[in-house]
């Protein structure tokens, strides 16, 4: 079994990218996948279950308490069998969703269920590691593999150096590394480029370049991954084509994470060539 | 049964599911009081938090180890020598607390560092000890410090030196009972299995659930011994942490506490095939029919028998010496959690008194069914009171003694109940016949002691007497009884030392003839022979 | 005739209720294995039937099923002159309501909990 946790700025597109990228590795390689949503919203499963689920793991602690809270009243299955669960957590601006993600992991690992059976599974993470509860994740003997979503705006840019930052201090804890970035295309200029310039700065790769298409976003209407929308899709492929490298990749770093000069100069220098 | 709402407590609705009433021929299908559910906003619940729970009750009593609590310095009040689970080792765990004194700018920036600083300095000050148990509290657990992570660097640093993690901060679960459920199952998973003891006889046992209040432990262990049974550890009064890592070595676990105890038996059960006793270690014939429990287990009944003879004939006269002057007195028994069963019936057949209530703090619904099971028709059962409705039943029960914590036994002054420590004694140890005799005495002395009847005068009102001079706690009791009572001669009041502690740890290998022709080696020789 | 059996088995009920620990466990299944094993040696015992517990868990129940046929015999010596098929019924007795008060009739709510 590999566990692996996606972070990214917030609004860059982790849940469509997991959720497609876990789709395509189920219906197209038959891997046995679990994703698990760390982000108080519980939409990072929706694409999966064709709409959002009704009751979140916080949800069943808070009404029935820890003891209550077992495997079938918490996973759903489905779109190609994938087990999906949510944590949940407070409403924005109130309580500790770091907290949430904590005591959310530390439940499931106590009921076991992450089973040995699984080929995958996914941590999908809220925007950023802004507190240790949205690390934990990445501690000892839970996700071993991090990738980060970006894309060519600066900000996205920004946000997984800091990423990286939190890498570096887990990864000498609990041996977790840095299994590459995914760039989720959003058309600017020298995109592409520009990833691979800073992956390869920060001393990782760019597993896979996703185009932007607007299939994505007609499926995500339909409350589907693209794959189950319309498998003959081109995107369908490309997620399928990320699933597949994701399967063979063997290219785990612990990263080394710019200096905010040296970042600032590489924006510029891309930001400037309009 | 039926429930029982309190007067005070009618604006907290709830609370009417918390309290029972033992009716006659009821049984607990007809009602149980509701139990380990959060405490009703506006009810001001005697209880302590989680971290309490797992640090300050099962935790500490681990003798030789530093215990430090990576929280805010707050997080240790009241636990530098305040408890009374003593060891043999002077008492290290009680002598000294530490804290990793978190301050704001550790939350803001995490305190790992921190951390990771107190423990190198906790053990450069103590270099005798070499095992350490980190306690999370409620500021560490919400900035998701990696406590495990910085414990790990340690033990890879210090190569001679063990840690064990706790994580469970004061939110954790509606009481403390919750950090008994979150330390026992974190002990199994983490450190049993990870020492292999040196076995010493054929007949090994872990003594479960068992805090050697005023050496309660070493008097039990003094009974296995003279059995030839190797105590193999005890969780956690007076054990010691390597001890304790090797429990899954052991042929039987002999339980005394619940809950968490439980929970730590029946995995150890399904985990590594140990089977659980349950055992009681207070009153002459649940003790009696406990230590021929263990002795029947391994087929060596007769060396229980043997104590049970030898230790009835010297207490039994002075037990029954109180019994004739409790005769009737009501109390209420009122702790924690598993004292409320392990005492209601049989302070009253051994010792004459009525328990007019039972109460748990913290406990379950399952320590409530034996508890209720236990107690006399038209007991009063009470889970998780506030100090109110306490106050209430004294008002309404008057009962002659309380036994309880020091929270309400301080309220219960004001109103001029007498009442003892049931968590921490007043003479103890209570456990063993000896034992059941001394709390026999401190029942007695707490109702008799004419300073109660002083303290009924209000100096501000009533006439002081002149007259009445002297007054002692034996004209008291002995008032009405009769001179076949008064000065039976088959009967005496307490003859034991002030401290019987000493000669039990003065013992010597002598004093255990079964522990020594029971060395496997020996065994073995005489099986070639 | 049968109101003294309904008599008997509340006095032999009532003796388990205060003295042991053993019908108590925290989840039923437990406590129907803890009730299933020692009243059936109980029984046995009381029968004069010899029982051999296979291993130590089995022995663990043994222990407290003699324990209890022995208090059995001394507070309540009607019991010695029963019969075979008597005690066997009466014995039956004792186990339905023992579980109707620790399992079917508790109100206990943490018995179905599933985890510890």
């Amino acid at each position: 079994m590999r566990k692996i946790a996606i972070y990214g700025k917030g609004g860059i597109g982790k849940s469509t990218t997991t959720q497609n990228t876990a789709a395509a590795l189920a219906h197209f390689y038959g891997q046995k996948v679990f994703i698990h949503g760390c982000d108080p919203k519980a939409d990072s499963t929706r694409l999966i279950l064709g709409g959002k689920t009704q009751m979140t793991l916080m949800d069943m602690l808070r009404e029935q308490g820890a003891e209550k809270v077992t495997n079938d009243k918490v996973i759903r299955k489905g779109f190609a069998g994938i087990q999906c669960v949510e944590s949940g957590g407070p409403e924005p601006g109130v309580g500790c969703a770091g907290r949430g993600v904590i005591t959310a992991i530390d439940l499931m690992e106590r009921n076991k269920a992450y089973t040995d059976d699984l080929d995958f599974v996914f941590f999908d993470v809220l925007g950023d590691v802004v507190c240790g509860g949205f690390a934990m994740p990445i501690r000892d003997g839970k996700a071993q593999e991090v990738y980060i979503v970006v894309s060519g705006e600066m900000m996205a840019v920004y946000a997984a150096n800091n990423i990286c930052k939190g890498l570096v201090k887990y990864a000498k804890q609990s041996g977790v590394r840095l299994g590459g970035v995914i760039c989720n295309s959003r058309k600017v200029d020298r995109e592409r480029e520009f990833i691979d310039e800073f992956t390869a700065a920060i001393g990782t790769h760019m597993i896979h370049f996703v185009p932007r298409d607007n299939i994505v976003q007609k499926a995500e209407f339909n409350k589907k991954t693209v794959t189950e929308y319309d498998e003959t899709q081109q995107q369908a492929k490309e997620y399928g084509e990320l699933g597949h490298k994701i399967i063979e990749n063997k290219n785990f770093v612990i990263p080394r994470p710019l200096t905010m000069d040296q970042l600032e100069s590489m924006v510029v220098k891309y930001g400037l060539s309009d | 049964m039926a429930y029982h709402e309190f007067d005070c407590s009618t604006c907290i609705p709830e609370r009417k599911k918390h309290a029972v009433l033992k009716g006659p021929e009821e049984t607990l299908a007809d009602a149980l009081p509701a139990g380990y559910l959060s405490t009703i906003p506006g009810s001001i619940s005697e209880r302590g938090c989680a971290y309490c729970g797992a640090k300050h009750v099962i935790g500490t009593p681990m003798k030789d180890v530093i215990h430090i609590s990576h929280g805010p310095v707050g997080c240790t009040y009241d636990t530098w020598q305040t408890k009374r689970y003593i060891s043999d080792n002077d008492n290290f765990q009680l002598k000294y607390t530490f804290a990793t004194d978190m301050k704001e700018k550790h939350v803001i920036f995490g305190a790992e560092k921190l951390l990771k600083q107190n423990i190198l300095e906790a053990f450069k000050a103590f270099p005798n000890i070499k095992r350490m148990s980190i306690y999370q509290t409620c500021a560490s657990a919400l900035i998701g410090d990696d406590i495990s992570a910085i414990a790990q660097e340690v033990m890879e640093e210090l190569p001679d030196v063990d840690i064990f993690v706790c994580n469970s901060p004061g939110f954790r679960g509606p009481s403390q009972s919750g950090g008994h459920h979150t330390i026992c199952i974190a002990w199994l998973n983490d450190k049993v299995g990870t020492v292999e003891p040196k076995i010493t006889s054929d007949y090994v046992i872990n003594y479960v659930g068992e805090y050697n209040i005023q050496g309660d432990q070493e008097v039990m262990q003094d009974y296995f011994k003279r059995m030839g049974i190797q105590v193999l550890s005890t969780f956690t009064g007076n054990g010691s942490y390597d001890d304790l890592r090797a429990m899954h070595r052991a042929h039987l676990n002999v339980l005394e506490c619940a809950r968490s105890s439980e929970y730590l038996c029946n995995e150890l059960r399904v985990r590594y095939g140990i089977p659980r006793l349950d055992i009681d270690g207070f009153g002459f014939e649940p003790l009696s029919a406990s230590l021929r429990k263990v002795g029947l287990f391994f087929g060596i009944e007769d060396r229980a028998e043997e104590i049970i003879r030898e230790e009835t004939a010297r207490w039994k006269p002075e037990l029954d010496w109180y019994k004739e002057r409790l005769h009737g007195k009501k109390v209420c028994l009122w702790p924690g959690g598993s004292k409320l069963w392990h005492w209601a019936h049989v302070i009253h057949e051994e010792m004459g008194v009525e328990v007019v209530s039972v109460y748990t703090k913290f406990g379950h619904q399952g320590d409530m069914e034996k508890g209720i099971s236990r107690a006399e028709e038209g007991a009063l059962a009470i889970d998780d009171p506030n100090e109110l409705e306490s106050l209430e039943a004294m008002y309404k029960l008057k009962p002659d003694c309380i036994f309880t914590g020091k929270r309400p036994g301080e309220f219960a002054k004001k109103i001029r109940v007498p009442y003892l420590n049931a968590h921490g004694y007043h003479n103890g140890p209570w456990k063993g016949f000896e034992g059941w005799v001394r709390f026999a005495r401190d029942i007695y002395n707490a109702i008799y002691s004419p300073v109660h009847q002083l303290a009924m005068v209000d100096i501000s009102k009533d006439e002081i007497p002149t007259d009445r001079g002297f007054v002692t706690r034996r004209m008291l009791s002995d008032k009405n009884l009769g001179e076949e009572v008064r000065n039976a001669p088959g009967l005496r009041q307490y003859t034991g030392k002030f401290d019987l502690i000493p000669d039990l740890r003065n013992k010597t290998a002598k004093d255990y003839p079964y522990l020594r022709q029971d060395a496997p080696e020996e065994l073995e020789q005489q099986e070639t022979a | 005739m049968e109101s003294l059996m309904k008599d008997r088995i509340e006095q032999l009920v009532n003796y388990i209720m205060k003295h042991c620990l053993w019908q108590f466990h925290s989840r039923t299944w437990d406590r129907e294995r803890q009730n299933r094993e020692i009243l059936t040696k109980t029984l046995e015992i009381l029968c004069d039937e010899s029982v051999m517990p296979e291993d130590r868990l089995d022995r663990c129940h043994w222990v407290d099923a003699v324990v209890l046929a022995e208090s059995y015999r001394k507070h309540y010596p009607w019991i010695n002159n029963l019969s075979t098929v008597e005690i066997t019924s009466l014995m039956k007795g004792v186990h339905a309501r023992i579980d109707f008060l620790t399992i079917t009739g508790s109100l206990n709510l943490e018995l179905t909990d599933e985890h510890y």
